[in-house]
């Protein structure tokens, strides 16, 4: 106990009871086993307490009481501000929706972009090469590019892409052509408050060989703009472009010509590193020095994660059989976290913790067993930050971590969100709705057409017990009694409920497992993960996944399979209308009938005065504002459209009024008292 | 045997495993080597010395205190075990004692223990139950007052 706190402890006066003995240091550990409420309170009891209660040793001790020894160095400015955080966003995934819904259809996905300061997911498609942007929160639109060159124009093959630069809020993606050459640079920047998406010019074909994997590194303060590019190949080589202007910069060759899988960067642009099933190649760029660094694995296995430091030369490495760090390339010496108990099946960095060079990462893993693990990346000998075990029912499909959740997604389609500190399920959520099915290629339309020839009547009775949906038996009559083809097949078994109307007659006979694979793969996502996971072994095909792609938001998740983006939001406001008065109630019911009678009211003038087409134009308006007001308030109900939400509201509150006031409070289901709120808060104006 | 002398001049005779959890005693041994002086404690009376080596004693075989800078469990404070509850179980004005005598004698466990009920006295009650409970006078000026309050109105909600 040094003399200053003595000192202090007496100048706060002799009025301190049973505390005034007690020196600041032991007080703020009291406090520290506080919550935030509680420390709050505390620092209006005197002014000693308010000193020590606001001091950030206090709020540090509440944060590790709280939640936990942080692995890692704080995200916030302060202590305090760290647990404020980190609780509110707690809470926000507590009270969030617990369910996963559709966003508009993006078209090819192959890669999920969220970051964790924006509030918009990035979905990059190679096939058609398109970039959508959405609203992390309603999934609304908000920009897109591509597909690159126009509908129907020639876009060669299909394209394979890196994706960087996200710590400072920008993406960039290159977009390279199945031929191995760089073909375009897509890169989406903030000009004010509204993202642009921009395409660089195409770069000139360079090389004749098949695109491996690609790989890039942020340009945050790096004298070239977005920095480099690069891409490996089959016959290890990597290819480093400037990424803005496509000029090829660097060509590097591996000895012994291994197939290169993934590339990652660390250091700006001051390494590059690729993996094959058996090694890491590291070069460093200024002299092209090599490093060949084998992977001490018992088997060849294709690497799962290669991610550069973007702040120090090390690399993060992992494969079926475990994960590494390389924590100087230039000397080649890898260290092992702990051998997983299961194969791995993916594996994720999280840079939201590395500020700088000095701060923690954390390396998400999961494995064949449905665990996953969270490890402070920077140390490989200490223990795991948390393991969940047998958390999935299935294999773990994707990993993500966040700022304050790590999420992780079976290939069931079950997410699961958990807290990284405390490591306690802060969400659970099916994303199974919408597309068709996993984004791997057996799903793809060419695989589908190859399995249509099969015979009608034995698929008609697979499909109808596999498929839940309201369609598949009245497909599986169209079936017995023509049988569908080519487009036909999965329009009738998508939902559409109607009956095909195309008979193929070329229509083969083949296996029958393959036909209700194809139906599954056509129709949603649950059969045809179920369907696929029967028949796969007999295909030689990959296990199916319902889930490819997997990103975190503060509050969120951004789920993606073959076709769409699926997003959790987390409204920030409580969903439930406080308890009324039999008072309140009957105001607010008569304001909601006023509200709509004004409305009508409204409509029909504006109709009359302006005409038809202006009495619409003035509609859209306030449907707009009515929308906009549903999403600022309560977070958008999910899974529906714009027009519908909005539909839905106005019919929502036309009912409200029809109905008495006692009703009107209890018998309402979530999203009835979300539009009856919504009526009382503008009754409040 | 490890001598011990309460700031009332009683001895206890300890075994250095109980003695050495204390921090300080064990720099002391290290620093001074065992002797057959009796280790003055000036800052501890014989009531609380005992009541710590009880503590000590009962918790000889544990292992070390983790202060592990990646101690993953988080430490909360109603995962207090069932003895150090009955334990720690006294009057406010030994139970301050414990709380100084373990900080001047660096037990970090009992410190904890010590921090972790208080805490749960101070646990979701208002700042006036808090200053009558621990008779703490209200020193802030009448400017300061509304001040708080400017800066609280959104709390008092919650």
């Amino acid at each position: 106990m040094s003399a200053d706190t003595h000192h202090t402890a007496e100048e706060d006066g002799q009025a301190q009871g049973a505390f005034a003995a007690v020196p600041d240091e032991v007080l703020a550990l009291v406090l520290g086993s506080l919550d935030a409420s509680g420390l709050r309170r505390a620092a209006l009891v005197s002014r000693r307490w308010r000193r020590v209660a606001t001091s950030e040793s206090s709020w540090r001790h509440a944060v590790q009481r709280n939640l936990g020894r942080l692995p890692f160095e704080r995200l916030a400015a302060s202590w305090r501000g760290e647990l404020d955080q980190r609780q509110q966003h707690r809470r926000a995934w507590r009270r969030g929706q617990r369910r996963i819904g559709v966003s508009a259809r993006t078209g090819t996905v192959d890669h999920v972009v969220a970051p964790h300061d924006a509030p918009w997911v990035l979905a990059l498609g190679c096939g058609a090469v398109t970039a959508t942007q959405l609203h992390a929160a309603t999934g609304r639109l908000l920009g897109r590019v591509g597909p690159l060159g126009g509908r129907g124009s020639a876009v060669a093959g299909r394209a394979d892409m890196a994706t960087w630069g996200l710590q400072d809020g920008r993406c960039v993606c290159a977009l390279l052509t199945a031929a191995g050459a760089l073909r375009s640079v897509v890169w989406l920047r903030e000009a004010g408050h509204v993202p642009v998406l921009c395409v660089a010019g195409s770069g000139d074909a360079l090389g004749q060989r098949r695109v491996g994997g690609t790989g890039g590194t942020g340009g945050t303060g790096a004298p070239r703009g977005y920095g480099l590019v690069a891409a490996g190949d089959a016959r290890g080589v990597v290819r480093v472009w400037r990424a803005e202007s496509g000029q090829p910069e660097h060509v590097l060759r591996a000895p012994g010509e291994p197939p290169l899988l993934r590339v990652g960067w660390a250091l700006g642009d001051g390494w590059v590193a690729a993996a094959s099933a058996r090694a890491l190649y590291v070069w460093r760029l200024a002299d092209g020095h090599l490093r060949h660094v084998p992977l001490p694995q018992p088997a060849p296995a294709a690497p799962l994660l290669l991610a550069g430091d973007p702040h120090a030369p090390r690399f993060f490495a992992a494969t079926a059989h475990g994960a590494w760090r390389l924590a100087a390339p230039g000397d080649g010496a890898l260290e092992a976290y702990a051998a997983p108990a299961a194969p791995l099946t993916c594996a994720a960095l999280d840079l939201h913790h590395a500020a700088d060079a000095a701060t923690a990462r954390l390396l998400c893993l999961g494995d064949a067993r449905g665990a996953v693990t969270v490890l402070a990346a920077d140390a490989p000998p200490r223990p795991a930050v948390h393991v969940w075990r047998g958390v999935h029912g299935t294999a773990v499909a994707a990993v993500a971590a966040g700022a304050t959740a790590v999420a992780s997604a079976g290939r069931d389609g079950c997410v699961r969100v958990h807290d990284v500190l405390r490591g306690d399920l802060l969400a659970g959520m099916w994303a199974r709705a919408g597309g068709r099915g996993a984004a791997h290629a057996p799903w793809s339309r060419a695989v589908l057409a190859d399995l249509h020839r099969t015979p009608h009547v034995r698929l008609a009775v697979i499909a109808a017990q596999l498929m839940a949906r309201r369609s598949a038996a009245q497909w599986a009559a169209a079936v017995a009694a023509g049988g569908p083809a080519g487009d036909s097949l999965d329009r009738g078994i998508g939902g559409s409920g109607e009956p095909a109307e195309r008979w193929d007659e070329e229509a083969e006979a083949a296996d029958a497992e393959a036909a209700a694979a194809a139906a599954g793969a056509a129709g949603d996502g649950v059969a045809g993960f179920f369907a696929w996971a029967q028949v796969a072994p007999a295909l030689r095909m990959p296990f199916p996944s319902l889930v490819a792609h997997l990103a975190v938001a503060p509050a969120g998740v951004c789920v993606a399979n073959a076709t769409h983006v699926l997003l959790s939001s987390a409204p920030q406001q409580p969903q439930q209308p406080p308890a009324l008065s039999a008072g309140r109630q009957k105001k607010a019911v008569r304001a909601a009938r006023r509200e709509v009678a004004a409305r009508e009211e409204v409509r029909e003038e504006v109709a009359r005065a302006r005409g038809e087409e202006a009495g619409r134009r003035q509609e859209r308006v306030e449907r707009a504002r009515v929308w906009e007001r549903v999403e600022r308030e309560f977070g958008a109900p999910m899974g529906l459209a714009e027009d519908e939400q909005v539909q839905y509201a106005l019919w929502l509150s036309s009912r409200a009024s029809a109905s008495s006031p006692s009703q009107a409070a209890h018998e309402m289901t979530e999203d009835e008292q979300l539009a009856y709120a919504l009526l009382l808060s503008q009754d409040e104006q | 045997m490890i001598k011990l002398q309460s700031s009332d001049g009683k001895t206890f005779e300890v075994e250095r495993s109980v003695a050495i959890q204390s921090i300080l005693i064990k720099n002391l041994l290290e620093d001074l080597g065992e002797s057959e002086n009796p280790i003055p404690l000036p800052n501890v009376t014989a009531k609380v010395l005992e009541k710590i080596i009880e503590y000590c004693d009962h918790h000889k075989d544990d292992p070390p205190f983790l202060v592990d800078e990646y101690d993953e469990t988080p430490k909360r404070s109603d995962d207090i075990i069932p003895w150090d509850e009955k334990f720690i179980t006294v009057d406010q004005e030994l139970l301050f004692e414990i709380l100084l005598a373990s900080n001047y004698m660096d037990i970090k466990p009992l410190l904890d223990l010590g921090c972790k009920t208080v805490a749960n006295m101070i646990r979701n009650k208002s700042a006036e139950e808090i200053r009558k409970m621990f008779n703490i006078t209200d020193d802030f000026t009448e400017e300061e007052k509304a001040q708080i309050k400017k800066e609280n109105e959104w709390a008092e909600v919650h």
